[in-house]
């Protein structure tokens, strides 16, 4: 066994599975597969046994919540690179393997040339993603740093006018066509959302922001 | 006549008597009324077959009594009893007199005036026997008016007549306007009376169709037929309800008291609950109703053979009676005994009953004599056995109601539990399948693909290895958020809006305002739901540019809106069943949903529950 040889782990309790990681490494003579583990603590003895350079891990091993053994993976072992394989293509999930210093994300319907090249490409401190896996910023544009008004939805907008015309919430459900209670609800998330106190304070809003016509 | 010689000889009021052959003139120039009382001279006819002037001669050839009582009671008797009365003037003003025989239960009662001592002219006649029509005064008291010149006396022959019945001679003359001014007061005790009773009625008819308890209803009738047997008894319903037939005061008499036993007999069984305090009791009351039905059904049907054995028949009714009254005394001493709530009530309210019952029954069978307290003891027994019972199945009524909304609420929680069990097992056995779809064949689909890139390159067939490979996955993601399970609601919510993004047309904003990050498992799980619920119509129906989800959390309860600025209502009808399975996880956690929408102005959803 060449020293060159990049030494790889399996974490996976799907025998199928690492049978078919063991045969795409063996196209490879570079890559030498070092052993598999299939619960948490076979996992860490293996890791010191053997110190590999890379992990492949699964995000459900025998239970074990894999976010935790990645982080616990990363804080003992910090040069083993970690290839998370999993069936979950979560963007929640993409982006807390990326944080928690994870080098790659592979779904498991993944090909031999590319988890063969994501093998070799792990230098690199990009974070790489297998095809098709949905890797996003967390849905956040609603709430804008620039403008309040913006923050508001459609229907508080409609809503913070008919206040500032001085409706009644009764009033603005007719005008609307929506039920009381829907006025009343949207009225005090418009409060608690622009932190305002009162009727009054909302109009004054609506007014100093422009959404009315003075 | 073997009851009045009973009595008779254990209390005897009436006895030792001289003979007159003319009473004392009685002076009608005080406004008081004045009981004639002793200063009458009587006469018993027993065989009741002489006439006014026969009866005359007899008190002429002084076989008239003097009564030793102000108010003559001869007990239970079938003679017809004669009163010779002188009423004297003595002013120079003329005064109206009123003849007041104050018993209107009389079956036949006549005035004669009589003139020279040898001409007997009948004044009026009056009785429950008689149509009321024929009174000289419309009034259901038996009244006789006498005008007195000045200085004019007048003499009068007064005759009563009730079959086999206590009979008394409690003849009184008043002044026009104050026997007037006297029944007003009268009139005014009545109403309150009557008036009572009719709450009573009301409020145990309300009570009864709202809890349905058997007793409320036993009591209802009970206190119906109390109070017709007390409109007739007093005259009322002859004067105001029945004043032509003369069938129906004495036949209600009978059939009224009888129908009134019956159903206190029944409601004091059911309300005591008498059958676990005696079982031998309760059997003797069943008894004794069975007979008294008997004794007024033959009485209805054969009302010939009822007169012909009158005597036998109203002797019969009174011991029926009188058991009924010894069978109380031994139940309220024995419900006393079992120290219930309701017998204590039902022991109080009983316990007048019989004493005032008892005082009407001895004046009835003339051991007490009659005035206004013996007169009124029924009333005054009634009404208080009445006020105290109805506050007893108030108090029972309360008992029961608080009961049944604890039965309520405890149902409620159960079914809250059952719902939240459901969700669970629910949600569980998705899990099951899912981890199942998502391992096994997941893993396999993935080795499965391995296998084919190895052998045989054939893009065509791992193409559709690929496409298994992502229904399986987004079934098994369906199935279960795997993000909620593992990072929670937020995470999750997040997690499903960024797919939205990336698959859909559609941009879909989120705003999170103070939402709670702990809510409970069920919780999280519906809310998702919901919202998954929410996002798939949009998607299905709305073709929105936009759409907005807010989750907002107060105190003690969290908001959450979605809006969209699609197609409107189209998107919502489009989906019933999507938009009830929403409705129903709302319910479960026993919040508000509301979803409102006109066409091309999107829809809005506004849920809120508490935590």
């Amino acid at each position: 066994m060449s020293d060159e040889q990049i030494k790889i782990a399996v974490a996976e309790d799907h025998s199928i599975v690492v049978e078919g990681i063991k045969t795409i490494l063996a196209l490879d003579a570079t890559l030498q597969y070092v052993g598999c583990a299939d619960k948490e603590s076979d996992l860490f003895y293996l890791l010191q046994l053997n110190d590999p350079d890379i992990l492949i891990l699964d995000l459900n091993l025998g239970g074990v919540n894999g976010f935790d053994l990645l982080d616990k993976i990363r804080k003992e072992h910090a040069k083993i690179k970690v290839i998370i394989l999993t069936m979950y293509n979560e963007p929640a999930f993409v982006r807390k393997a990326k944080m928690l210093g994870a080098s790659a994300y592979l779904l498991k319907n993944y090909s031999s040339d590319e988890l063969l090249d994501v093998i070799h490409n792990l230098n690199t401190e990009i974070f790489q993603t297998s095809k098709g896996v949905l890797a996003t910023d967390p849905a956040s544009d609603f709430s804008s740093p620039f403008s309040v008004i913006s923050q508001l939805s459609p229907k508080e907008k409609e809503i913070i006018k008919h206040v500032a015309k001085g409706l009644s919430s009764k009033e603005i459900a007719d005008e609307l066509f929506i039920s009381i209670h829907t006025v009343e609800t949207h009225r005090r998330n418009l409060l608690k959302k622009l932190k305002l106190n009162n009727t009054a304070s909302l109009v004054g809003f609506a007014y100093e922001n422009k959404i009315v016509d003075r | 006549m073997k009851i009045r010689l009973l009595i008779g000889s254990l209390f005897l009021i009436h006895s030792y008597s001289f003979a007159a052959s003319v009473p004392d003139s009685i002076n009608v120039s005080s406004h008081k009324s004045i009981s004639v009382g002793s200063q009458m001279l009587y006469f018993e006819d027993t065989t009741n077959s002489l006439g006014a002037q026969e009866v005359l001669a007899l008190f002429n050839t002084n076989n008239g009594v003097r009564p030793n009582s102000p108010n003559p009671n001869f007990g239970i008797t079938n003679s017809t009893y004669w009163a010779y009365i002188i009423i004297a003037n003595p002013t120079s003003n003329p005064i109206d007199v009123l003849v007041h025989v104050d018993n209107f239960l009389m079956d036949t009662t006549r005035c004669f005036e009589i003139i020279n001592k040898q001409q007997a002219n009948l004044l009026g006649e009056a009785g429950d026997y008689l149509p009321f029509d024929i009174r000289p005064i419309s009034n259901r008291n038996i009244l006789f008016p006498i005008r007195l010149e000045s200085n004019e006396s007048k003499a009068l022959l007064v005759s009563v007549f009730k079959d086999h019945s206590s009979v008394s001679l409690p003849i009184k003359i008043w002044h026009r306007d104050e026997f007037y001014k006297y029944e007003q007061k009268d009139t005014l005790l009545y109403g309150l009376y009557f008036g009572t009773m009719l709450l009573v009625l009301l409020y145990s008819l309300f009570l009864f169709i709202n809890i349905r308890k058997k007793y409320v209803l036993y009591y209802f009738l009970y206190v119906f037929f109390l109070s017709l047997f007390q409109l007739n008894h007093l005259g009322f319903a002859f004067q105001y309800i029945w004043p032509n037939s003369t069938f129906l005061p004495n036949f209600g008499f009978w059939a009224m008291g009888i129908l009134m036993t019956v159903f206190l007999i029944t409601f004091a069984r059911s309300f005591t609950k008498l059958k676990e305090v005696s079982a031998l009791l309760d059997f003797y009351f069943k008894v004794i109703t069975y007979f008294l039905l008997a004794f007024m059904v033959v009485v209805l049907l054969s009302p010939d053979s009822w007169a012909k054995y009158t005597s036998i028949a109203k002797t019969l009714y009174y011991y029926i009676q009188m058991t009924s009254a010894a069978g109380f005394i031994l139940m309220v001493v024995l419900v006393l005994r079992k120290k219930s709530e309701e017998g204590k009530f039902f022991s109080i309210a009983f316990s007048a009953l019989l004493f005032f019952g008892a005082i009407y029954i001895l004046r009835e069978v003339g051991i007490v004599p009659y005035n206004g307290f013996t007169q009124n003891a029924l009333i005054m027994g009634s009404l208080i056995e009445v006020l105290i019972l109805s506050l007893g199945i108030t108090h029972l009524v309360n008992i029961a109601f608080s009961e049944r909304q604890k039965m309520a609420e405890k149902l409620q929680e159960q079914q809250e539990e059952l719902m939240i069990a459901t969700i669970e097992t629910e949600e569980k056995e998705r899990q099951r399948i899912s981890s199942e779809l998502h391992d096994s064949i997941g893993s396999q689909l993935s080795f499965l693909k391995v296998s084919i890139e190895q052998s045989e390159k054939n893009d065509s067939l791992m193409k559709q290895v690929d496409g298994l490979a992502e229904t399986v996955r987004r079934i098994s993601h369906e199935m279960t958020p795997v993000v909620l399970e593992m990072d929670g609601l937020r995470a999750a919510i997040i997690n499903l809006v960024d797919k939205l993004n990336i698959a859909s047309e559609t941009k879909f904003n989120l705003e999170w305002l103070d939402f709670p990050d702990q809510l409970s498992d069920i919780q999280s799980i519906t809310v998702y739901r919901i919202v998954q619920e929410a996002s798939a119509n949009i998607i299905k129906h709305a073709n929105a540019k936009e759409a907005f989800f807010q989750f907002t959390g107060y105190d003690n309860e969290i908001v959450i809106t979605i809006e969209d600025d699609g197609k409107g209502y189209a998107s919502i009808s489009n989906d019933g069943i999507g938009l009830k399975i929403m409705r129903n996880r709302v319910g479960q956690l026993r919040g508000q949903i509301d979803i409102s929408s006109q066409p091309l102005s999107g829809v809005s959803i506004v849920i809120s529950f508490p935590i």
